[in-house]
């Protein structure tokens, strides 16, 4: 690509010193820039003839940076440059992070609801059972006391408490198990809520503008790239 | 979004089922079967066998009372357990907390010094545990 560019500008080359460039940009690794308006390239140091020299340029997701750099003859120039992102990719973030966000409250939230009232229902239900067999235990106790201060305690006192403790479980285990009902049918319908919302899309215009800056060469031959915007109303 | 609904819909007979598990199917008002219960409404536990007088050699004495043999139908308990009786002369209004006699039997006597033969004598009688009393009985036995 160097020597592409020094075929290209090879005349005038002869006549002034060359200095070098090096490029140290943010992104490192997949940054391209246009050349004078004329040559795209990706490179981290270049050797160009003295004076200024107009450079673009641009990374994925990031803007467009248009700068005059002057090339000091026999001399290395350190070129630090961080690309800024571009509005749509800051705004396809915010977004993406917004649909995130609703997946995370629209599954992980009613998830730990319909866990909590789970449990609670099992909870609930283990007391109503325990509450029944202490009913059990009751009456068992009724048929083989042979006290009858004992079962004096028991009638007037024990019982009616084990029937109203039985009484408040079973209330307690519908109410738990309605809400997780509730709660699961909720979870069910806001998960596949969340999975069916689509997810947002990255154009990247920057891309499309920065292409059409140059005709860029391939295998075949090449193509020319433009960008074309219409405003619609 | 119908199948959510359907499918808490198949957890709702689920929750039908366990809340109909258990019910309080006790009646305390129907718990008068126990023969230790001061409520108890079942048959007699207590009927006389029999009653005579006593005469014991006991030098340089002789004394002589009263029996009243009644029998505890230990059938009608719910269990096989021990008990105690307790006995109020009705006569004079003493109250005696008796033993079994014998371990294992059924068959209780009541002795009384003080006694008129041919007077009708009445007893007070409750199935007794833990100092605690049931539902009195009376018995009557007269001395011919």
């Amino acid at each position: 690509m160097l020597a592409w560019a020094y075929a290209l500008m090879g005349t005038s080359a002869q006549a002034q010193g060359t200095g070098t460039l090096r490029f140290l940009v943010d992104p490192g690794n997949n940054y391209s820039f246009v050349l004078d308006g004329k040559y795209r390239m990706q490179e981290r140091e270049m050797k160009l003839l003295e004076g200024p020299h107009t450079f673009t340029f641009w990374a994925p997701t990031r803007m467009m940076v248009d700068t005059v750099l002057r090339v000091l003859p026999d001399r290395t120039t350190d070129v630090l440059l961080r690309l800024p992102y571009s509005p749509e990719f800051v705004a396809y973030q915010n977004e993406l992070a917004q649909v995130k966000k609703e997946q995370w409250v629209g599954r992980v939230l009613p998830s730990v609801v319909t866990l909590g009232t789970g449990i609670w229902a099992a909870i609930s239900f283990v007391n109503y059972k325990d509450a029944h067999e202490q009913l059990q235990a009751d009456e068992d106790l009724y048929n083989s006391s042979a006290s009858p201060n004992q079962i004096e305690r028991l009638k007037s006192t024990d019982l009616p408490a084990h029937q109203e403790d039985f009484k408040q479980a079973r209330t307690t285990f519908a109410i738990s198990g309605g809400l997780f009902v509730a709660s699961a049918a909720f979870t069910t319908w806001s998960i596949i809520k969340a999975s069916r919302k689509p997810m947002p899309t990255f154009e990247d215009k920057e891309k499309v503008k920065f292409d059409g800056l140059v005709w860029v060469p391939d295998r075949r031959g090449g193509t020319w790239a433009m960008g074309l915007t219409i405003p619609i109303r | 979004m119908k199948r959510p609904i359907h499918l808490a819909l198949l957890f709702l007979p689920l929750l039908l089922a366990l809340s109909g598990c258990y019910k309080d199917k006790t009646d305390v008002a129907a718990w008068t079967n126990n023969p230790f219960d001061r409520d108890y409404t079942g048959p007699s536990v207590f009927s006389v066998d029999t009653t005579y007088i006593e005469v014991i050699n006991a030098p340089p004495t002789v004394i002589t009372r009263q029996v009243v043999q009644f029998h505890v139908n230990s059938s009608l308990f719910l269990a096989n357990t021990a008990y105690q009786v307790r006995v109020r002369d009705l006569d004079n209004g003493q109250t005696t907390l008796m033993s079994q006699f014998t371990p294992g039997t059924d068959t209780w006597r009541f002795t009384k010094l003080d006694f008129t033969i041919g007077q009708e004598l009445c007893l007070e009688v409750r199935l007794s545990n833990d100092l605690s009393d049931g539902r009195p009985d009376t018995i009557c036995a007269t001395l011919q």
